[in-house]
């Protein structure tokens, strides 16, 4: 067993004075079911092992950095994370989405409880759903280039394979007029329909699951706002600051997600342009996830409370703010105007968060496991 | 005619309508929450009379956890700051500083009429308009009524003390019922700060204080018990009901400086101890032997929890009362830690069996995520019962149980994987690797991570 020495010998404790320069710096949220690790950020360090920081268990001020290799000998970790570590190191390259993946594969297999599988399995199952409806959507795009609506491919009397060979004439069609091959085309659609899907397309009837979390967002963001203004207590400028940081948030996606969408209005464009525009794409979709990668967790946090009395309410704001993904300098400059100065802030949280009840022992609480595998149950 | 032909009084009508009540109620465990609300809501409004206090009793612990929201009467309102320390009828003890909750009626039939009607209007129109549960808001709005209130009950125990003939007619000839009177107007009288405090107080019950909990609670600690400790006591004694770990309260008071003589804090802290003891024996005595539980339809778990309430609580105040050398209260200590332990090994490990580990593995495909949640919720109840053994002396017990489950889940889990139909490429199926999975999870909670890995690892290479 541990302790909070064994922790801080083999860790080192950082500043959180300032903001991490880069998404890479800021790290991923992983939604670690061992609570000491809960929503612990994964980066690499100067020689390319994966580290973690943790805020800090203690209430305290700072952030802990952790390295991957030996956190079992400093804490005991959940099963669901052994395994997860295991996913994660297979990974060939770390993105928020690509750590989604994984998750969700470990949870899907019913190792952090039947619930949470289930929720697993749904996601990934509208995952797959949702992309084949954006490369649907492309490609009715496409069609309505040369006339053809997606009513005429479902005309009475039709079957499937008139219906399939109508679609491959016209992009033929539309393939000659971008002057690329027709398989050319196909792999185009393919491609972009999946690297846009997190997000999906302007012209789709369903938001995508990116969509959906900055909806959720501009509700909590107004939430919050509402609350500090009624709430009595010094947690209230900690609200504050909560409700800042998610519409400054919210104000940088809905810039790329404008971007974005200006690229996706025109599917002719896009096709054409694709090998030149795909990675402006993917530089948009990449940003985005990463400037709302850990609030999903955030939000079913306060989701969770709605009902609760205003000291468990209060206690969660305190939690929360400790817990706000950071804008990287590079996202934005100048850096958002602090609603609180640093000490305050620390201060602040001091006061309203309680200490991680199991950071002495090392020792497992499996309530507190069970209360972030009921968390997970409800993420996106 | 004879007597036993003729029709009913109106009396025996009430009779055989409670007796009705109460032989539903005895079944409320098997009915559905929304049935149960339903139940509610129509004896809420037939109101809190006397013959129907064991239908209420009935009900209560799962109303505890439903919360739906209750019509603010003035009595509701009136003795709102003492609910913490109320007990039931049938389970309520002398002599533990409680209060039986038959004292109520006639305590509110003596102060009603001196509560100026327009306060008690007043407080019923304003508080029907806000949040039940915004203790703050409330303790605002019942100010004035419960200082009216306390002040009433105030004269009303001067007028029993000076007059034998009215207390008896009042409260009767027991003792004991002018000491709770006493209580209640002491809570009273302090009613806004207790709400206050409460409301900014994690709900009940409080595991753990952050140090702006703590903060707030000495600050109000300290101002009532400035010039006397004594004055500190009753708040003490409601905001201790409420902690999991009422032993945290002694600690904080020991550490306090508040006024009064160095015998009168001595005489204090042994008072609270004696307290806090005698409400954790309460609370163990109505566990064993026949393991009334508070919700019996959460199962095992729920008990479980209970029991692991108990002795955290227990432990919590093991130092205190070992340095008191009080040989009355150690030994019922020694009690209630006896009662908590005959109630783990009765209902929890005497209850959970190789049948239930059994349903996790079907004839045919995988269980259902219901018979999981059952499963997890007995392995869990297992798990807590072993974090409590040790300080219980019942570590050997415990673990027997838990090593026989065990043994169990492996043998299952091996055979269940041997007997499924694999891959056509020789790997297991989806079936077998969630019946892995399933097993693994339930090994976590019953055995430790280390454990769940080590089968993981040994079943994948076994198996996968």
């Amino acid at each position: 067993m541990t302790d909070e020495s064994d922790i801080a010998r083999s860790a080192r404790l950082v500043s959180n004075d300032t903001a991490p320069a880069t998404f890479q710096e800021r790290g991923i949220s992983i939604p670690f079911t061992t609570p000491l690790l809960s929503q612990a950020r994964l980066r690499r360090d100067a020689s390319s092992r994966f580290e973690f920081l943790l805020p800090n268990f203690t209430a305290g001020k700072g952030i802990y950095v952790l390295p991957m290799k030996g956190l079992s000998s400093m804490m005991t970790l959940t099963l669901h994370d052994r395994m997860l570590f295991d996913e994660l190191e297979a990974l060939e390259s770390h993105s928020p989405e690509q750590v989604r993946s994984a998750v969700l594969g470990v949870q899907a297999t019913g190792i952090c409880g039947p619930e949470a599988a289930a929720h697993a399995a749904e996601l990934l199952d509208q995952d797959s759903q949702f992309l084949v409806l954006t490369q649907f959507i492309l490609v009715t795009e496409l069609l309505k280039l040369v006339g053809i609506g997606a009513a005429d491919l479902m005309r009475p009397g039709m079957t499937t394979d008139d219906s399939k060979r109508m679609a491959r004439k016209a992009l033929a069609k539309v393939a000659a007029m971008v002057g690329i091959p027709p398989d050319d085309l196909a792999v185009r659609v393919d491609d972009l329909g999946a690297l846009v899907t997190p997000v999906g397309l302007p012209q789709c009837p369903r938001m995508g699951r990116l969509r959906q979390l900055v909806q959720r967002l501009l509700g909590f963001a107004e939430q919050m706002q509402d609350w500090s203004q009624l709430e009595l207590s010094d947690a209230a400028p900690l609200g504050a600051h909560c409700a800042a940081v998610a519409q400054h948030t919210l104000g940088l996606v809905q810039q790329r997600l404008s971007r974005l969408d200006g690229m996706c209005q025109d599917a002719m464009q896009i096709v054409h342009d694709a090998p030149r525009l795909r990675g402006e794409m993917a530089d948009q979709v990449t940003r985005i996830a990463w400037l709302l990668d850990g609030w999903d967790f955030l939000l079913v946090l306060w989701e969770n409370v709605q009902n609760a009395n205003s000291a468990v309410r209060r206690e969660l704001v305190g939690e929360i703010s400790r817990l706000l993904p950071a804008i990287p300098r590079e996202e934005v400059a100048p850096v958002l105007t602090a609603t609180l100065d640093i000490e305050t802030m620390s201060r602040l949280q001091r006061r309203w968060v309680r200490g991680n009840q199991d950071w002495r022992t090392g020792v497992l609480d499996l309530d507190a496991v069970m209360r972030l595998e009921a968390v997970k149950a409800a993420m996106a | 005619m004879a007597s036993s032909d003729r029709a009913p009084t109106a009396a025996q009508n009430q009779g055989a309508a409670v007796g009705d009540w109460a032989a539903l109620m005895g079944d409320a465990s098997r009915l559905s929450d929304a049935k149960l609300l339903q139940i509610y809501r129509l004896l809420d409004q037939i109101g809190d009379k006397p013959e129907m206090g064991s239908v209420f009793a009935s009900l209560r612990p799962r109303l505890a956890e439903l919360r739906p929201p209750r019509r603010q009467t003035a009595p509701r309102l009136f003795f709102r700051p003492v609910e913490d320390l109320l007990d039931d009828q049938e389970t309520y003890s002398r002599r533990l500083g409680r209060i039986s909750r038959a004292t109520l009626t006639p305590c509110w039939r003596a102060v009603k009429d001196r509560i100026p009607q327009t306060i008690q209007r007043d407080v019923q129109q304003t508080v029907a308009r806000i949040d039940p549960y915004d203790g703050e808001a409330l303790a605002g709005l019942c100010e004035t009524f419960w200082q009216a209130g306390a002040e009433a009950l105030g004269r009303v125990l001067a007028e029993c003390d000076a007059n034998l003939k009215h207390k008896v007619t009042l409260f009767g000839r027991d003792e004991d019922v002018i000491r709770q009177l006493e209580a209640i107007r002491e809570i009273i009288a302090i009613a806004p700060i207790v709400e206050r405090l409460k409301a900014g107080l994690p709900p009940r019950p409080i595991a753990s204080l952050s140090e702006s909990h703590l903060e707030i609670l000495r600050k109000v600690l300290l101002e009532l018990g400035r010039e006397d400790v004594r004055q500190a006591m009753p708040l003490a004694r409601v905001i201790s009901s409420r902690m999991q770990r009422p032993g945290d309260m002694l600690r904080l008071l020991g550490e306090m400086r508040l006024g009064g003589a160095v015998q009168d804090k001595e005489a204090v802290t042994k008072e609270m101890s004696g307290y806090v003891v005698g409400d954790l024996l309460r609370q163990s005595n109505g566990l064993a032997p026949e393991g009334v539980v508070p919700n019996p339809s959460a199962g095992l778990d729920h008990m479980a929890v209970t029991a692991e309430r108990l002795a955290d609580g227990l432990s919590s105040i093991n130092d205190m009362v070992q340095g008191l050398r009080d040989k009355e209260l150690s030994a019922k200590m020694q009690t209630a830690r006896a009662d908590v332990a005959q109630f783990v090994l009765k209902n929890i490990c005497g209850t959970v069996d190789q049948a239930d580990i059994d349903a996790v593995f079907p004839a045919t495909g995988t269980p259902s995520v219901e018979t999981l949640k059952k499963a997890e919720h007995l392995v869990m109840a297992l798990r807590r019962s072993s974090r409590i053994a040790g300080p219980l002396g019942i570590q050997k017990e415990v673990s027997n149980r838990i090593t026989d489950i065990r043994r169990r889940l492996e043998q299952q889990t091996n055979a269940a994987l041997r007997k499924i139909p694999r891959n056509r490429d020789g790997t297991l199926s989806p079936d077998g690797a969630r019946h892995m999975f399933n097993s693994l999870r339930l090994m976590e909670i019953l055995a430790g991570s280390e454990e769940a890995e080590r089968l993981y690892r040994e079943w994948s290479r076994q198996y996968w």
